[in-house]
């Protein structure tokens, strides 16, 4: 604030310098002569150290003002990411990733605006207006009247033009997500593109949208075009207005030629901010909107976090007081559940147990509601009360970090991260445990049966990974999210359809390394294939979100139904394996 | 950490090693030189806008000197016109040097958008495998907005300015040689200034941006990814290394602002002590009466002032764009490395012209791998004669697909060749020969807009009568009837308002809707309710009716459909026949049949061989 008042003051004192030094120039020759010279030299020096003062004050003005805004930006987007991490499936079945993106990035830079940029030229504004205006009106009242006052008019002026251009910015940005989301479609239909031989006519949709981002950008340019040249244009004509009331005083003898310079000289300081003043009420608008939608974010109910933050984190190092410890014993008991926002029961009333230590099968056709029972016992979406229990307890009392840490779960899609095989695996395990699970790592990689395929690459587990794992193959991805829950040493394992792009011969392999690695814990093993399901203690043959089936493999088979209709399908892939 | 980094943003650590480079310059010429008529004309309004802000203090000068000198109030008064008038011709040129030059860009860059993304239609298989999607987005967007940016507020705007330097430095010259001295006394310290500024905001400038885009992948990975993120209990350490990336840009960021913090203030400095400098020098000789001699008026002092206030503003925007044209260049170089990746299946030089079909297309000896030593086929031979249907079956993993790959040439023949009529494909254009098939693919693409848009895919021309047969003949007719606008329904995003086999149907009605005189067809295997499944099953009935043919087979009333059956085991042809033949002969197929299909021809009822082989099975599973 001090550098705030006085860099301004500083600055309004090199104007009258300014004019001081021509004064000194004009007083009338003679025996004066030799003064004179020796005002001038005053006056250069003086200018010289009031400017170095300026520009030091000024400097940090704003060096502080906008560090500020940089560090409320950077605590901002924290919290807003922290409050990501805390919310539930169903935000995200609402908000598409990109939704959440546009308002971690551009709302959060609109905010960072009024913050930082608004708030200085705000308060240098409010500090130099009424200096300036003290120093003009002791100048000249009647020459301020004629000269700043027209001047106050550009407030309105950039206010008007700019929150034109804010609207006309957007529409820029909706015509270039329009023609990203055309570009991701075609880039993603590319087969079908080809085979209709349909690139032209793709191309040419495509070239309506790029014709249509062309004529947004026209529009905004149009406003723009005219923006700086009338801004410029209006302070040209208060300079005249100077030159003309000036020049008429002058002439009059009320003014001196230094004082008009003076003048000039506070003008043109005060121009920048008053422009800004118009900017920054657009600004505000701006950033108010973006509050909104940053706010609906912030707004939008985190997942049930029934313990203290530090509680969560020794939780996630594995730290021996998981209270409470998982046995693994499930029960559902009429179970019935919708997802937000549907009508139609993903699961109607389903009772199942799963004994602690258990194997538990379910198959079933697609969208029978099998991955449903996975993302509950996840605690992704809530089922009723008293309808799904582990260990005798409601999943609803579990304690959501404690019931987590000790679930391994393979989704179906699994989602690898940018960065490491070997940080991929060690996903799920603490760093202070690191060192400790290190042999750990290695046993179960070698279960996934990813181990020597991986040594087999240039970089073995040091290879980074591309965006999803796009570098690796569907099998790999599978085993490497495989070897990823099993790190975790889960009390509950929940393979989600988990091995599907593996082979079968290399899925036999992992199943018996399971077995022998998991022993006495519970799987929940989901799968289309007889093969995988075969080996649980119990199967459940799933249809539209009822139980059709259930029993032991040999039990099912026994039945003749939908099960063994699966299961005679299946075994001819491994009859034609061997015929060969 | 830094290898994380490395994998979230590999692009910005390649970026920005380049100079301005003059090669990719003259390329990025040649999409601006259909409009360089306008550029030319840009230019000269560019030159009068700036001559005519030069000419202000000139003006002032001589209203000074002469109106205000001599008391001439209404001499003063036409000058303030004048002066405005200079004033308002320049801002009009202004507005028309904008308009036209950001016309000119948004032209080019539309050009360059158009070509683009017919370079990446023209591509195969093989760089759609190796460049991911959000890769190519981002060359397609926000590369060319950054070249966009370049040119218009890049290129003419610098010439602008040097031009105004230029000017302001000679019209200088003309009043005072010593003063226009002591004026460009301050040049060194400007120099030295801009490029203490450049080096350090350049290099912060580029790290912003790194850390930006690192951490905008690490953020909109996490956002896609959360259910994996929470289910392992990363919250607080992903939350941790977000506030890391988070720093890192702050940092950046704030050097960047001690950067302009300096820069600005600085230069307002230099700036201050130049007009110093001008009135003490020009005041004492003015006060010694050698100002007299030299002709030094208070008018020039005046002038001499507002020169360096005209001086300074385009040195300070020339420092700031000097960061727009490197990253400028980074973006041309990455474009015009995507328009230098040439297609391996591209149409042939002379291609040979392709008529419907009148004998047969051929599988000769084909052999083929996606990866070096994994045969995917070995040695395939068969041929589909016209209006004959041949339909493949066999395990995952077998070649079916593989099969269908290469008769559209989505990849070529490693060796053997496919002939149509006769010739080889790889002597059509891929185009031309993809005219000539419907295909049905296993996973259905709709794309965005209306089910009519979806139809008209092949054939544009399709009247809303023509539709709805084909929709009535696929049976989907009272399925889109029951939408909300019916054939104008509003397809979403890939069709995710559809149910799997309503959108195999549509698939289907697609297919039709093209009349296609050769149908390829890849069967879904996903489990669809009953209704819909014995749909789609007529459905297949009627697409194939009378049609040349080539079916991946699942469904058994597929296959007895069809005139011949390929069955396909580890890349070979294991035996081939109609339906009865190779049940008569005791071999793969009939164990396949028995297995899989015995039950679909309970349901059927229409086999006559499927009582019998019921019966067999029957007890051979009792034995199990």
């Amino acid at each position: 604030m001090a550098c705030l008042v006085a860099s301004n003051y500083l600055d309004i004192r090199i104007a009258v310098m300014l004019g001081a030094g021509i004064d000194a120039v004009g007083l009338p020759a003679g025996p004066f002569g030799a003064v004179k010279a020796e005002l001038l030299t005053i006056f250069l020096l003086v200018t010289l150290v009031l400017g170095i003062g300026a520009g030091v004050t000024r400097f940090y003005m704003r060096r502080l003002i906008i560090n500020t805004s940089r560090n409320v930006e950077y605590e901002f987007r924290n919290d807003l990411f922290g409050h990501l991490l805390r919310l539930p499936a169903s935000f995200y079945d609402r908000f598409r990733t990109g939704d959440v993106m546009a308002r971690a990035t551009s709302d959060i830079e609109a905010i960072r605006m009024v913050l930082g940029p608004a708030i200085m030229y705000v308060a240098n504004s409010l500090v130099l207006f009424p200096m300036a205006v003290w120093q003009m009106a002791v100048i000249s009242m009647r020459l301020m009247l004629l000269c700043f006052v027209p001047m106050l008019l550009v407030i309105p002026v950039v206010y008007y033009f700019r929150s034109r251009i804010n609207i006309r910015a957007r529409l820029v940005q909706e015509a270039n997500s329009d023609l990203s989301a055309n570009v991701q479609e075609n880039l993603s239909g590319m087969r079908v593109i080809k085979v209709y031989a349909r690139e032209q006519t793709q191309a040419e949709a495509f070239d309506r949208l790029s014709q249509r981002y062309v004529k947004a950008n026209m529009d905004l340019v149009r406003l723009q075009a005219v923006f700086f040249p009338a801004l410029s244009l209006m302070i040209g004509g208060v300079v005249a207005m100077l030159l003309l009331g000036g020049g008429v005083m002058i002439i009059r003898g009320t003014l001196t030629l230094g004082a008009i310079i003076t003048f000039f000289a506070l003008l043109m300081t005060c121009i920048w901010p008053l422009a800004a003043f118009g900017w920054i009420m657009a600004q505000l608008e701006r950033g108010a909107a973006s509050m909104k939608r940053v706010n609906e974010i912030f707004e939008a109910a985190p997942e049930a976090s029934d313990e203290p933050e530090a509680a969560a984190e020794d939780l996630a190092a594995g730290a021996p007081a998981i209270a409470p410890v998982m046995r693994g014993e499930i029960r559902l008991r009429d179970l019935t559940f919708r997802y937000p926002g549907s009508e139609r029961p993903a699961l109607a009333g389903i009772d199942l147990e799963i004994p602690a230590g258990g194997t538990l099968g379910l198959t079933g056709p697609v969208g029978c509601g099998k991955s449903t029972l996975a993302h509950l016992l996840m605690r992704r979406y809530d089922p009723p009360r008293g309808a799904l229990f582990i260990d005798g307890r409601d999943i609803l009392d579990w304690p959501i970090a404690a019931l987590r840490r000790q679930i391994g779960i393979v989704d179906q899609e699994p989602f690898l991260f940018s960065d490491t095989i070997a940080a991929n695996v060690a996903f799920g395990v603490a760093e202070q445990e690191a060192e400790r699970l290190a042999p750990r790592i290695e046993r179960v990689t070698r279960v996934a049966q990813l181990d020597d395929e991986v040594r087999g690459f240039p970089q073995g587990y040091e290879t980074i990974l591309g965006e999803r794992g796009i570098n690796l193959s569907g099998g790999q991805r599978q085993r490497s999210a495989l070897a990823r829950a099993l790190a975790r040493d889960p009390a509950l394992l929940i393979l989600d359809d988990a091995l599907a792009a593996v082979d079968t011969h290399t899925e036999e392999a992992i199943l018996r390394g399971l077995r022998e690695l998991l022993g006495q814990r519970t799987t929940l093993i989901i799968s289309h294939r007889i093969s995988t399901v075969s080996l649980a203690d119990r199967i459940v043959y799933l249809e539209a979100g009822r139980v059709a089936e259930q029993g032991t493999h040999e039990e099912l088979l026994a039945r003749r139904g939908k099960y063994w209709m699966l299961a005679q399908r299946q075994r001819l892939a491994e009859e034609i394996g061997r015929t060969a | 950490m830094s290898k994380l980094k490395q994998a979230l943003a590999p692009d910005e650590a390649l970026a920005y090693r380049r100079r301005i480079d003059t090669r990719l310059l003259g390329r990025l010429w040649e999409f601006v030189r259909p409009y360089q008529r306008i550029v030319g004309f840009t230019v000269l309004l560019s030159l009068a806008a700036n001559a005519l802000r030069v000419l202000q203090p000139l003006v002032g000068m001589y209203i000074i000197d002469h109106q205000i000198s001599e008391g001439d109030v209404n001499g003063l008064i036409l000058m303030v016109l004048l002066f405005i008038g200079l004033l308002l011709l320049a801002s009009a040129c202004d507005v028309a040097f904008t308009w036209f030059i950001s016309w000119v860009g948004q032209r080019a860059m539309d050009t360059m958008r158009r070509r683009l993304i017919r370079h990446i239609f023209a591509q195969d298989t093989v760089f759609f495998d190796r460049n991911p999607v959000g890769r190519l987005i981002t060359r397609l967007t926000s590369d060319v907005e950054t070249l966009n940016e370049l040119f218009a507020s890049g290129l003419v705007a610098v010439m602008g300015e040097l031009l105004i330097i230029i000017g302001v430095i000679a019209l200088m010259l003309t009043q005072s040689a010593k003063l226009t001295g002591v004026v460009l006394l301050s040049a060194p310290f400007i120099l030295a200034v801009a490029i203490f500024f450049r080096r350090h905001s350049r290099k912060w400038y580029l790290e912003t941006r790194r850390a930006l885009a690192t951490m905008n992948a690490y953020l909109q990975e996490n956002v896609a990814g959360m259910r994996t993120v929470q289910a392992f209990n990363r919250q607080r350490r992903n939350h941790r290394q977000f506030a890391s990336l988070n720093n890192e840009y702050r940092v950046a960021n704030l050097h960047t602002i001690f950067a302009f913090a300096l820069f600005f203030p600085a230069m307002s400095f230099i700036s201050s002590m130049a007009v110093a400098a001008v009135i003490w020098v020009g005041g004492r000789d003015m006060i010694a009466g050698r100002g007299a001699a030299a002709g030094l008026s208070f008018g020039q002092l005046f002038f001499f002032v507002q020169c360096v206030h005209m001086l300074f503003a385009p040195v300070r925007s020339l420092s700031e764009k000097y960061n727009l044209l490197q990253a400028a260049m980074a973006s041309s170089e990455r474009i015009f490395k995507l328009f230098d990746q040439r297609p391996t299946i591209d149409a042939p030089r002379e291609p040979a012209p392709i008529r419907p079909l009148t004998d047969a297309i051929r599988f000769e000896d084909v052999r083929f791998a996606y990866v070096p030593d994994e045969p995917v086929l070995k040695g395939i031979s068969f041929e589909i004669r016209r209006g004959q249907s041949v339909a493949v079956v066999g395990a995952t993993g077998a070649g079916k697909t593989t099969l269908i790959n290469l008769l559209t040439r989505f990849y070529d023949v490693t060796s053997g060749r496919i002939t149509y009529d006769g010739v080889d494909l790889r002597r059509f254009d891929p185009r031309a020969l993809r005219r000539q098939f419907a295909v049905v693919l296993q996973e259905v693409f709709l794309f965005s807009g209306t089910i009519a848009d979806n139809l008209r895919l092949a054939n544009p021309e399709l009247t809303e009568e023509e539709m709805w047969e084909v929709l009535r003949q696929v049976r989907a007719e009272d399925f889109v009837a029951s939408l909300a606008g019916g054939l104008h329904a509003e397809v979403s995003e890939r069709g995710g308002t559809f149910s799997t086999g309503q959108k195999q149907l549509l698939a289907f009605a697609r297919a039709l809707a093209s009349d296609p005189q050769l149908l390829i067809l890849d069967e879904a295997t996903a489990n669809i309710d009953t209704e819909t499944e014995q749909r789609i099953q007529e459905a297949i009935g009627t697409v194939l009716a009378g049609r040349t043919a080539l079916v991946i087979a699942h469904r058994l009333s597929t296959i007895q459909r069809a005139d011949r059956i390929l069955v396909m085991h580890h890349g070979q042809i294991h035996e081939a026949g109609t339906h009865a033949e190779l049940l008569a002969i005791d071999g793969l197929y009939r164990r396949l049949y028995e297995l899989q299909y015995r039950h679909e021809a309970v349901a059927d009822g229409g086999d006559p061989a499927a009582p019998a082989a019921a019966e067999q099975l029957t007890n051979e599973s009792q034995a199990l």
